[in-house]
């Protein structure tokens, strides 16, 4: 235990220590230089001062004295200014570093295990707190630089004065950090315990602020009844974020008054009385001396080296909260690259969702290397999650599924790279370029990026943009943005596939915002292209499915048919019932 | 050095003295009217009880051990003073205490809950036009992020304002019964400080307006990598490296906009620091020992509390000008949350609307955008009661239309009555209660099925009733029913622990079950069907012209448009065909060539 402790701070200073490069050398020298100066100067010079007037110095060598100590202060404050800047600098360096392999780490993760309540809090957590713990173990790392030069100061006045006024500040200094280790730590257990509870709070509260920045949510919500029922459900949120943030801060609020008590009256009067006494006894009715000894006391008692224990349990428990995070990532697989067109096949497959969702049950299918397949059925029937299934993201409860026989678990969906191609129902338009869009992050090929925006049939909305493939979108993030009707972004998100150019394509209702005539074009250009790929693809747009080489109908997980259109619409079948629903012919 | 670029444009508006303070006092109505009564008469006594402290701890204290140390007093009251002081310090802990760790944090909540609702009310106001602009996003952001702090800090300024005086009064007493000369000394250190602190934070709030953009970017970026609709995208393509490239070119601006401010702050920072510190204190020690050495005017004892008072005068001082500057910055502050209260809403007076006739006449209607005309010079009529589909290539301005007749736009040119009123005759409410209108994204909130329907959290039994007779109509009683919490399963696992996940066509025909629970006249769907199947999309039209509510709908499977009375077939934002189901079919034009390509994809030529 009190090794990974250890360990955990360590690997929070190595952190800083790494991205922090230069700017680290230039604020710990600052700070430390600072602090110098400070304690040298709060414990010393009026003493000094004071010492030199009782014992009748010249009005000159006064002014030198004061002089002096101008001089002293006006450097402590250039420095520690200069070091406020180096640790701002040094922050805006760190943070977004550890922010990025937060974010890259969570890609890496399980999909379903991301997606729930405790992990969301769990990684809201610790990016929203990185930058307060990852600043607070820049701190820790001075001031312990800071202490230890303090305490050689201290020993020096060890030797020089009085033992046994040093014994007693020594005795108080150690009593002060045996309560301040004991009330730091319980406190800060308590507050982080707190925060992490308060995290789903915090984050609901987010909720709200993205729903109405979104505009795809502005129309909804100019409706009146539907602003007002989301306002109640805010105001209701709202009493439970302050409810529970009572409860929360109910736990340490015995605790915290304890402290607070002790910080104030400890240093006022504890130490100013047993210093007091302890003089009168000793017979030092010196002014000075008394000066220097209390300004001793309260300097060093007031350190950030005593509180340092609770801020340092914090940032441990952070970066071991950040770690277990970090470390949740799935073993990456194997990058596979299909040169040709694969064959695929699933074995006795089942999924389920947690609570019951849909799933899949017990589906086996074979597909021949460039076949064509259409996927059919109703709503809920589980055509979305076999596609999802086919990308080896989700881990099916049994069976098995294969590419070229290689087991997708395993293998294709390497880090950022899929050999499979995947337009999804959901697919996101990225607020970048419309190049970046198609590009996705990939290698970049003008040409390429020309091509496959035609063969989606983007042309028509292209020429109207003045800036071409360079437009961007997203209006609330750049001036001179365009913004694409839906039909108009879904072609975009269908250029993705073309410029993939992977030998295994999935698509799921690709055209569904397309209208009827450029879907017409799209297909009857794209078939000639997918030729020597295989296909899957969900539609409901049932006359595309003539051109596929096989239709599947699912219901409830299961395939309830199978076979070329024609054969399905030549004898009594649920495709042609369903085909006869769409065509109104029934 | 030349100052950064920004620097130069001025940005913040300026404003007279008057109007800061105006909004500082707008600032500190908004924090007293929400919070409890007893919060001010609390905080100023707080304020009077921790100042006479402090002024006993740091004056009377040391100068009474002083007088101890030098013989002129008994340990006696030494003890007195001690415990005096104990006292004091005890009683300003625990109140403070009791009140800062117990009950404000909650009214704090509150606060910050009132001031997000009323900027949420101002997004749910505004034209829509707005959000076509960066800059009501960067205000948007500039005001959640700093009116509660404002509002907060504005409150504390009034009560420290006030604490203040008491420390200046009692402490000037304290020192000019020893020397009055003194408090000169300060004052032009004082004024010399305010002036810099200013400077300091109107840089400061210049930062801040430059960098709204970037900090949306930032909240963009991480949106990407937790909203769930990105989960599969970013782990099977390499966006997220694009998005991180955004992330990495926006923090590179942000340093660089930092790096520039700081530039001009910190010698700035530095001389504001050093001078009341430097000159001011070495200025007064220099003086009081001069008193000692060479006038000998002063005993030790004298001495020190003219040191320890003239401090705390000095402290106290320096407090009020970072208090006085403060209000400058805070006030700044607060005017983002005003300038964006501000954003142009709707507010027109009009009459209220009676009309029982509810035709829809659309006359001339003209709306562009960026200059390019989206839906051109369109006009046509609708009986109460009669549905009409609007169908045609994307891009022909189908949605715009939409729109500009909920009013989402206004029309560059031409005009929507509603039962022969001019729609910018009614009132925005009440133009409201007359539309239900469902977008091609159907918005799901993360709540239960109930009140995803119903759009309220009181539920009786007979709404419960009412809901499974919806969700029959929309297809969805079997998938609610297999569900373990049936209509009370909350949808979405961001925020549940047991919530349910609904697929693309579950969602739209949840939407639509919403849209029909509204009871409202005319309903005006965005292709409402775009992922059913095709069972499904037949049940739905038959049930929607059963309800008997006029009836907008825009469609890409050509057959649903025989559900409505009239099709127009919409291009370039024109209407390019128009007439019953069947005419159009008989006229052989687009439309025809449109609905014969879902039989012969890949077959004709």
């Amino acid at each position: 235990m009190k090794k990974s402790s250890q360990k955990d701070i360590l690997y929070a200073i190595r952190l800083v220590m790494k991205y922090g490069e230069k700017n680290i050398i230039g604020y710990c020298l600052t700070t430390i230089l600072a602090g110098v100066l400070q304690f040298l100067f709060e414990v010393y010079y009026l003493a000094f001062l004071l010492s030199a007037i009782i014992h009748g110095a010249s009005w000159n060598t006064t002014l030198q004295i004061c002089l002096a100590g101008a001089g002293i202060v006006a450097l402590r404050i250039l420095l520690s200014k200069i070091s406020e800047r180096c640790q701002l600098f040094l922050e805006l360096e760190i943070i977004p570093k550890i922010k990025r392999n937060i974010y890259e780490a969570s890609l890496r993760q399980d999909i379903e295990k991301q997606l729930n309540k405790e992990n969301y809090d769990e990684y809201t957590f610790v990016v929203q707190n990185c930058g307060q713990y990852i600043a607070l173990s820049v701190n820790i790392l001075c001031n312990a630089v800071i202490a230890c030069i303090y305490v050689g100061f201290f020993c020096v006045e060890l030797v020089r004065q009085d033992v046994y006024v040093m014994a007693l500040i020594v005795l108080m200094l150690a009593f002060h950090f045996a309560m301040n280790y004991f009330l730091h730590k319980r406190l800060s257990d308590r507050k982080f315990a707190s925060e992490q509870k308060l995290q789903p709070s915090i984050r609901k509260n987010d909720y709200y602020r993205r729903l109405f920045y979104l505009k795809s949510n502005a129309y909804y919500l100019r409706d009146e009844e539907n602003y007002s029922h989301v306002m109640d459900l805010y105001d209701q949120d709202v009493k439970e974020y302050a409810d529970h943030l009572v409860k929360c801060r109910k736990e340490f609020f015995a605790w915290n008054l304890f402290k607070n008590l002790y910080d104030n009256l400890y240093l006022y009067m504890i130490a100013m009385i047993a210093l007091i006494l302890l003089l009168r006894y000793r017979g030092i009715l010196d002014i000075s001396v008394y000066w220097q000894d209390y300004a001793l006391v309260t300097k060093l008692s007031s350190l950030y080296f005593f509180s340092m224990v609770g801020d340092a349990n914090a940032v441990k428990k952070y970066v071991s909260a950040m770690r277990k995070f970090l470390e949740k990532i799935i073993p990456e697989k194997t990058a596979v690259h299909l040169y040709d067109a694969p064959e695929i096949a699933i074995c006795n497959l089942s999924y389920q969702y947690e609570n019951g969702g849909f799933s899949i049950d017990n589906l086996s299918l074979f597909v021949r290397k460039k076949e064509k397949i259409a996927i059919v059925g109703r709503n809920g029937s589980g055509k979305t999650t076999l596609l999802n299934l086919l990308l080896g993201l989700y881990q099916p409860a049994s069976g098995e599924i294969s590419i070229d026989g290689k087991d997708v678990s395993k293998y294709f969906c390497h880090g950022q790279h899929c050999a499979i191609s995947l337009m999804s129902q959901n697919y996101n338009i990225y607020k970048l370029s419309i190049k970046d869009n198609v590009v996705m992050g990939q290698e970049e090929n003008p040409k390429r990026v020309a091509e496959a925006l035609g063969k989606a049939q983007c042309g028509d909305f292209l020429d109207a943009l003045t800036e071409g493939v360079e437009t961007k979108l997203g209006r609330d993030l750049y001036e001179n943005a365009t913004e694409l009707s839906g039909g108009q972004e879904q072609r975009l998100a269908l250029s993705r596939v073309f410029y993939d150019d992977s030998s295994l394509i999935l698509m799921d209702e690709p055209t569904a915002k397309i209208d009827p005539l450029q879907e017409d074009r799209i297909f009857s250009r794209s078939m000639d292209d997918f030729r020597d790929k295989t296909v899957m693809m969900i539609t409901h747009q049932l006359g595309i499915t003539r051109s596929f080489d096989r239709i599947i109908v699912m219901d409830n997980g299961k395939i309830v048919e199978e076979g070329p259109f024609d054969e399905l619409m030549g004898r009594e079948s649920i495709f042609r019932d369903m085909y006869n629903y769409q065509m109104g012919d029934a | 050095m030349s100052p950064p670029a920004f620097f130069l444009q001025n940005h913040v508006t300026h404003r007279h003295t008057h109007q800061r303070t105006k909004t500082m006092i707008k600032a500190m109505k908004l924090y007293y009217s929400n919070m409890p009564k007893w919060l001010l008469p609390y905080n100023l006594l707080k304020e009077l009880l921790s100042s006479i402290s402090i002024i006993c701890n740091g004056v009377i204290l040391p100068s009474v051990i002083t007088r101890y140390f030098t013989g002129e007093i008994d340990f006696g009251i030494v003890l007195i003073a001690i415990s005096v002081n104990l006292l004091l310090t005890f009683l300003v802990i625990i109140s403070s205490h009791v009140v800062g760790n117990r009950m404000l944090p909650k009214e704090e909540i509150r606060l910050k809950g009132v001031v997000q609702r009323n900027i949420f009310k101002k997004m749910h106001e505004v034209s829509m036009e707005n959000y076509d602009r960066p800059e009501f996003f960067d205000q948007f952001q500039l005001a959640m992020d700093n009116a509660e702090e404002a509002a907060k800090a504005s409150a504390e300024w009034l009560n420290s304002f006030w604490g203040m005086m008491i420390r200046i009064v009692t402490t000037t007493i304290v020192v000019t019964l020893v020397n009055a000369k003194i408090l000169l000394v300060m004052l032009g250190c004082l004024i010399l400080g305010v002036i810099l602190e200013i400077f300091i934070s109107v840089v400061g709030i210049k930062l801040k307006e430059k960098s709204a953009r970037i900090a949306n970017v930032f909240e963009y970026c991480e949106r990407v990598f937790y909203v769930r609709d990105y989960a599969i995208e970013t782990r099977i393509s390499s966006i997220s490296k694009a998005i991180l490239g955004l992330y990495d070119h926006n923090l590179d601006a942000a340093k660089r906009l930092i790096k520039d401010t700081y530039r001009v702050i910190l010698p700035v920072d530095v001389f504001r620091a050093a001078i009341p510190e430097v000159v001011t204190y070495f200025g007064l020690l220099g003086y009081v020992c001069y008193g000692i050495v060479v006038r000998h005017a002063y005993s030790a004892g004298d001495m020190v509390m003219l040191l320890t008072g003239a401090l705390t005068l000095y402290y106290t001082l320096s407090m009020i000008s970072s208090h006085l500057s403060r209000i400058v910055d805070h006030s700044r502050k607060f005017q983002f949350y005003l300038n964006f209260m501000n954003v142009e809403g709707q507010t027109e007076e009009t009459e209220p609307f009676s009309e029982k006739d509810l035709t829809l006449k659309i006359k001339d209607l003209t709306v562009e955008f960026d200059g390019h005309i989206v839906v051109d010079h369109l006009s046509f009529t609708m009986e109460q009661g009669s549905s009409l589909a609007i169908v045609g290539p994307n891009g022909a301005g189908k949605s715009t239309l939409l729109k500009a007749l909920l009013r989402y736009y206004k029309p560059t040119e031409g005009h929507v009555y509603v039962g022969g009123r001019e729609a910018s005759t009614i009132s925005e409410k009440e133009y409201r209660h007359l539309f239900a209108y469902m977008g091609q994204e159907p918005v799901v909130m993360e709540a239960s099925v109930l009140e995803n329907i119903l759009m309220k959290s009181a539920i009786t039994e007979e709404d419960r009733k009412f809901v499974w007779e919806l969700l029959e109509q929309v297809g969805l009683k079997d998938k609610v029913e297999s569900l373990e919490n049936s209509i009370d399963s909350v949808i979405g696992k961001e925020f549940s622990e047991d919530g349910v996940l609904l697929s693309g066509g579950e969602m739209q025909k949840l939407a639509l079950a919403r849209v029909l629970a509204m009871q409202k006249p005319i309903v005006i769907l965005d292709e409402p069907s775009s992922h059913m199947d095709p069972k499904a999309e037949k049940e739905l039209f038959e049930c929607l012209k059963c309800a008997g509510k006029t009836l907008i709908f825009i469609t890409h499977h050509i057959k649903n448009a025989q559900y409505a009375d009239r099709v127009i077939w919409l291009e370039n934002g024109a209407i390019c065909e128009s007439g019953t189901f069947d005419q159009l079919l008989k006229a052989n034009g687009k439309f025809r060539m449109a609905y014969d390509s879902k039989y012969n994809v890949l077959l004709g030529d």
